[in-house]
């Protein structure tokens, strides 16, 4: 019987696995960006976040079994992971051509490392929970199944807080703005959009059925942010992706008065719906230049993923 | 940074603008028909139209 492995240590790495692969289901929440798709994007992630548990769970009984080569399993686990995330941008850059407007490299970049991440967290919640078991060197099924949620719980609470990234909505103020044309000129509260309005029917579209946003960073500093282009793509992409476009989608950033402008004509208009989906793009990890909003992600918005 | 654009179509109400060579350039003194013909060659080559402070117009792509 020596060859099989002891019904306490099997214990230990089942509740390591279902921590760990609930710690990827409650990271993994589908919302209007549809990132992971559903259902197979979403069922993939499952997988991969079961397989990551699989790792973080094994780690330490093998480690205390002397089996050195069983640990590192986890570096290979991490190159795969790393995989991911490459195949996730690969797969986002395929299908920019198919978008309304383009994600952006940056958008991309930031997504790709979300999942990456994501199962960093099934993992290293399933190696705490296999832990802290082994601490508590105790063989009731029960008390190990109700430590396991109590430690999973809080290792997932205590990385998604350590993970979790801002909104546009917490660092800008956003309110639809009024559009004019002059000529072929189209201006949102004053500021300059575009001059791509060349034709009568264009303009008239345009007035009747295009919906315009000002962006204003609440503090001077967060224009940097703003002004980022892989940070206005993306604003631009979330609303186009949700809402569609019949025509034009611009975006146009006013040095002057430090506002960025967000105009497009959708194919279903709902203005305060759209403003929701602008107040809820994420804050790009590569435009985030100023250390103060680096700090501290706790009050953050909803990340990606 | 955003793609560059580039130009399709010069249209122009005044001969001496006409040139040779690329883009092409479209001679139409009627305003009517300049608007049909913006819409109908912006429609074809997915173009956005940009009126000149001059009068004239252009079809950009991109």
């Amino acid at each position: 019987m020596e060859q099989y492995i002891q019904p306490h240590t099997l214990l230990m790495i089942l509740c390591g696995i279902g921590m760990g692969t609930i710690a990827r289901l409650i990271t993994l929440h589908i919302d209007t960006r549809q990132t992971p798709s559903f259902p197979n994007g979403m069922f993939i992630s499952i997988f991969l976040g079961f397989v990551a548990s699989f790792l973080g769970a094994v780690a330490i009984p093998a480690l205390l079994a002397q089996d050195l080569t069983a640990v590192t399993f986890l570096t290979l686990g991490v190159q795969h992971f790393r995989e991911v995330r490459t195949a996730e941008r690969e797969s986002m850059e395929k299908l920019e051509s198919t978008e309304f407007t383009k994600r952006g490299n940056a958008y991309i970049d930031g997504i790709a490392k979300t999942y990456e991440s994501r199962y960093y967290i099934s993992l290293i919640t399933a190696l705490l929970v296999v832990l802290a078991l082994e601490l508590l060197g105790r063989e009731e099924p029960l008390l190990n199944i109700g430590v396991s949620l109590a430690v999973g719980f809080a290792a997932i609470a205590l990385l998604r807080v350590l993970t979790k990234g801002k909104c546009v909505g917490d660092i800008c103020r956003i309110v639809q703005g009024r559009m004019t044309v002059e000529g072929s000129e189209l201006y949102v509260d004053g500021m300059f959009v575009t001059n791509k309005l060349g034709t009568e029917r264009s303009r008239e579209l345009f007035l009747r059925e295009g919906v315009a946003f000002v962006i204003t960073p609440s503090q001077k500093k967060f224009e940097i942010t703003l002004n980022n282009y892989g940070q206005r793509q993306a604003l631009l992409f979330e609303a186009t992706r949700t809402f569609g476009v019949k025509r034009f989608a611009f975006s146009r950033k006013s040095f002057t008065q430090g506002k960025v402008v967000v105009a497009f004509v959708p194919i279903l208009n709902q203005p305060d719906a759209i403003l929701e989906v602008l107040r809820r793009t994420p804050v790009l990890e590569n435009s985030r230049k100023i250390h103060t909003i680096m700090k501290s992600p706790v009050i953050g918005g909803n990340a990606h993923g | 940074m955003a793609k560059s654009a580039e130009i399709l179509v010069y249209i122009t109400a005044d001969r001496e603008r006409v040139v040779s060579g690329d883009p092409l350039t479209l001679y139409i003194t009627d305003e009517a028909e300049v608007q049909r013909t913006l819409t109908d060659l912006g429609r074809a080559l997915k173009a956005d139209a940009v009126r000149l402070s001059n009068g004239d117009h252009i079809l950009i792509s991109g």
